[in-house]
């Protein structure tokens, strides 16, 4: 069930009236139930995985808890990793696995298997389970206090196939609180999903369609269309999975949770390493916690430091998808990140310190903020090449034939005429980069606070005038043919 | 949770505002008919004569017609383009008005009369224009612009027949669009569309009516041929007859019987309309001299062609009906320059053979 769907529009308040309707006992099995029906509205054999996971994690957790020497509770916690990460692999990556050994030597007697089920949001929940059982195992947090309080933290419908990726930290303890109906909260909620569904039906949509009449065919087109195609997937990638989070945190808000914030104005960010500390928060953390520091973070010396950044944005590349693509996605990513430090770290240290101790940041002037946002914006458009491309192939295509041409932009109709051929015009690109504007605009409203409390400080016409234009260029330009959100893929 | 219901009915105008757009626009037809054609209904109703015939999509303009018209017609005509011409001349002060389409096929046949029945606007008398290719029991006989789902349902609820591949519409179905925002999107690109007078039809002056470069649309539903056509040197209106007798005849190949159940239907929808007491003219438009030889020349594929004359005269025998015309132009005394094409009489020759309607 996706969330821009008819029947979500049908399941969302039918789950939330009957949430606020029935007894407090019951308002978990009931959240339960819907999520689990939301997962199988997809494929209801799907549900089997989870509850398998589920179950496991779960028993792993309460034997971490009883066991009395490390040695056991290591034991234990390496089995759980072990389970989910042995599903997360057969089920994702073992076709992509096979298809790399068979390139390198193609006489192995092994075969892709054609039939396995690309399960939905395999890789979320797995994660967030890994994420529990390692959080019980350092003592970060208690186990669940029972067994369905577990399972709902794992499959709660809005976070599910997409993230945010929730830490047991902040959710579980909001699964044991009552949730009463309060107006404030179920607004806040209501806004945060009107203003994703107009990122992803509008902007991430509309972009879509221009996107992938280039990107499906590659090879038709050159120099501009590549580069039009290439920003506008940009902007798609964001607006779609930014919408969708912030669709999943705003329905959960309406029920009474509240989940942590997944994009913070990422193509705001003056560097690479900024981006990545505002793109995809809960995924970046999780490597951060799971991944960078187990590893040993920084405190192993400088190399280290580069390697341990390295392999986890190779990691976080893999996490994206099974191919290589995604591998050298994240390892430009990686790339670009090491190199940052190297050349910047002891300043952004420095700056950070003064940050710490209180004193004052010299203020960046607005023209080099608006430059190095840019630069960053490039930097970061190039790894999508790799990440939106179908094959290696198309991506050293794109890249090989982006400037193509070129110095013909400037010759009389000629790029009307290379828009017109991506079907620019007649998928109101010129709408969308309008509505991309109005975004940053709303983007740089917002500030430093979030954009609930933003409209929450605003006088009433503002916020009203906020709603009315919000809902009306989604009814004029929004797409409703019910696309996938891209992340659901990972 | 009343307060949060009153703030979300705040919301309320917008979503009104959605559904009167795509009410009023109608992009797809669904309340008002497709947008063209209810503008060349419009001007009818108002007895223009209407250009832009090409652009037109006659089943869908006789369908507005026949429910926006006030009364039922007291004459109503069906067929192809071959009895287009028959006007309100033909009616001898009655109302006239004529629902033959180009290209008609058998569904066009009983559909021409089932939109005015399902409006409750039966005619006094129907003029039914009869090609030999309506009862073709080939592939060839259904034309791609004819509606089969209206057939069904006429077949349904008039003949009382069974047919599987109809089930009744809902009628709350169409309203959904209100609610659907690409439906109220696709108004918006019509509106703006429609705001280019290019994509409108245009009123032709009673005077140039006959002058008109264009076929024009009377207000009878019947139709004027372009000044050239109809003037157009005798040789040159011979030689496309010519042209045509050596190629397939129209509709007539892969027709090896008169279909039984088509035959079987047609005789029950007369006994129908008599018992309506609808009184029934059989028309039989002649063929220009060259087609009518080529189908005597090659009995064997044509052979059809003649007995559908005969079907048809035995027929208007066993229910007193009478039959005007021939498919034989000799038979009916034409010459060849009684005919504009191979297929199309003028209108002057369609007076010679088809009376006043009483």
């Amino acid at each position: 069930m996706l969330f821009n769907s008819v029947s979500f529009l049908i399941f969302f308040p039918v789950v939330v009236l009957g949430y606020f309707a029935i007894p407090e006992k019951l308002k978990n099995y009931w959240l339960l139930i819907a999520s689990y029906y939301f997962y199988m509205s997809w494929q209801p054999v799907y549900a089997l995985l989870i509850l398998f996971s589920t179950v496991t994690t779960y028993y792993c957790a309460v034997f971490i808890d009883k066991a009395k020497t490390q040695k056991q509770k290591k034991l234990f916690l390496a089995s759980n990793i072990v389970v989910n990460i042995a599903i997360l692999c057969y089920f994702k990556y073992f076709n992509f696995i096979v298809e790399s050994l068979l390139a390198v030597f193609p006489n192995l007697s092994i075969a892709p298997n054609n039939n396995l089920l690309a399960v939905v949001g395999i890789s979320f929940y797995t994660f967030q389970s890994l994420g529990y059982s390692i959080d019980v195992y350092r003592g970060e947090v208690e186990k669940a206090k029972d067994f369905l309080t577990y399972a709902l933290f794992v499959s709660f419908f809005p976070q599910l196939v997409a993230g945010p990726i929730e830490r047991s930290k902040n959710l579980l303890p909001q699964l044991y609180k009552s949730n009463k109906f309060d107006y404030n909260r179920v607004t806040d909620g209501l806004v945060l999903m009107g203003w994703g569904f107009f990122k992803k039906l509008v902007i991430s949509d509309g972009a879509a369609l221009i996107v992938n009449a280039v990107y499906n065919d590659v090879t038709k087109f050159t120099g501009i269309q590549l580069i039009m195609a290439t920003v506008l997937f940009a902007f798609q990638i964001y607006c779609d999975f930014s919408g969708y989070s912030d669709i999943a945190i705003g329905a959960a808000n309406v029920i009474g949770f509240k989940l942590m914030r997944n994009f913070n104005h990422p193509y705001f960010s003056q560097n690479v390493t900024q981006f990545w500390r505002n793109w995809h928060i809960s995924l970046s953390t999780w490597f951060m916690d799971y991944i960078y520091i187990p590893l040993g973070g920084s405190r192993k010396g400088r190399i280290r430091t580069y390697v341990n950044l390295f392999i986890t944005f190779m990691v976080s590349g893999l996490w994206h998808g099974a191919s290589w693509n995604f591998v050298i996605w994240g390892a430009i990513n990686g790339a670009y990140n090491v190199i940052h430090r190297i050349l910047f770290g002891k300043r952004e240290q420095r700056r950070r310190q003064r940050i710490k101790e209180g004193k004052p940041v010299p203020k960046t002037n607005p023209a080099v903020a608006v430059a190095k946002a840019v630069g960053t914006f490039v930097l970061i458009d190039f790894t999508w090449v790799f990440f939106r491309a179908n094959t290696m192939a198309d991506a050293m295509y794109v890249l090989q034939n982006l400037f193509t041409d070129f110095s013909l932009i400037f010759t009389s109709g000629y790029f009307v005429q290379m828009m017109e051929k991506i079907g620019f015009y007649t998928n109101n690109g010129i709408a969308i980069f309008c509505c991309i504007l109005f975004m940053f605009a709303v983007e740089l409203w917002e500030g430093k606070s979030t954009l609930v409390e933003r409209i929450n400080k605003s006088k009433w016409f503002v916020r009203w005038a906020f709603y009315y234009t919000i809902i009306i260029l989604i009814i004029f330009f929004g797409y409703f043919g019910q696309s996938q959100f891209i992340y659901f893929q990972f | 949770m009343l307060k949060l219901i009153g703030r979300l009915l705040l919301f309320l105008p917008i979503f009104l505002g959605m559904m009167f757009v795509s009410y009023r626009v109608d992009p797809s037809g669904l309340f008002w008919g497709a947008g063209f054609e209810r503008m060349v209904c419009d001007y009818m109703l108002q007895g223009q004569y209407v250009d832009g015939y090409q652009q037109l999509d006659g089943r869908e303009l006789n369908e507005i017609y026949a429910r926006e018209c006030e009364k039922a017609p007291q004459i109503l005509v069906n067929g192809s383009s071959r009895t287009l011409q028959i006007d309100s001349s033909f009616a001898d002060g009655k109302t006239l008005y004529n629902a033959a389409n180009v290209g008609a096929d058998v569904y066009d046949f009983f559909n021409s009369y089932y939109i005015f029945a399902k409006e409750s606007k039966e005619p006094e008398i129907f003029v039914m224009g009869i090609d030999p290719w309506i009862f073709n029991d080939g592939k060839e006989n259904i034309d791609e612009r004819s509606n089969k789902e209206m057939f069904n349902e006429f077949l349904v609820e008039i003949m009382d027949y069974e047919s599987t591949e109809y089930t009744p519409e809902n009628p709350m179905e169409k309203y959904k669009a209100l609610l659907d925002p690409s439906y109220f999107q696709a108004s918006v690109d019509t509106y703006f569309r429609n705001q280019n007078t290019e994509n409108q039809p245009e009123i032709v002056p009673m005077e140039e009516v006959y002058n008109n470069k264009d076929i024009v649309k009377s207000p009878d539903g019947s139709i004027v041929y372009d000044l050239n056509f109809r003037t157009r040197p005798q040789e040159t209106a011979d030689g496309d007859a010519l042209t045509a007798s050596v190629n397939d005849l129209l509709r007539m190949t892969d027709y090896d019987q008169l279909d039984p159940y088509y035959t079987q239907l047609f005789e029950d929808f007369i006994e129908y309309l008599q018992q309506k007491d609808i009184k029934i003219i059989f028309f039989l438009p002649s063929f220009h001299h060259y087609i009518y030889w080529a189908a005597q020349a090659d009995m064997g594929k044509y052979h059809c062609l003649f007995k559908v004359e005969d079907y048809i005269k035995s027929t208007g025998d066993k229910y007193g009906i009478p039959v005007y015309g021939s498919y034989d132009p000799d038979a009916v005394g034409l010459t060849n320059k009684d005919f504009m094409d191979g297929y199309h009489m003028r209108y002057e020759s369609l007076k010679k053979v088809l009376p006043t309607i009483e």
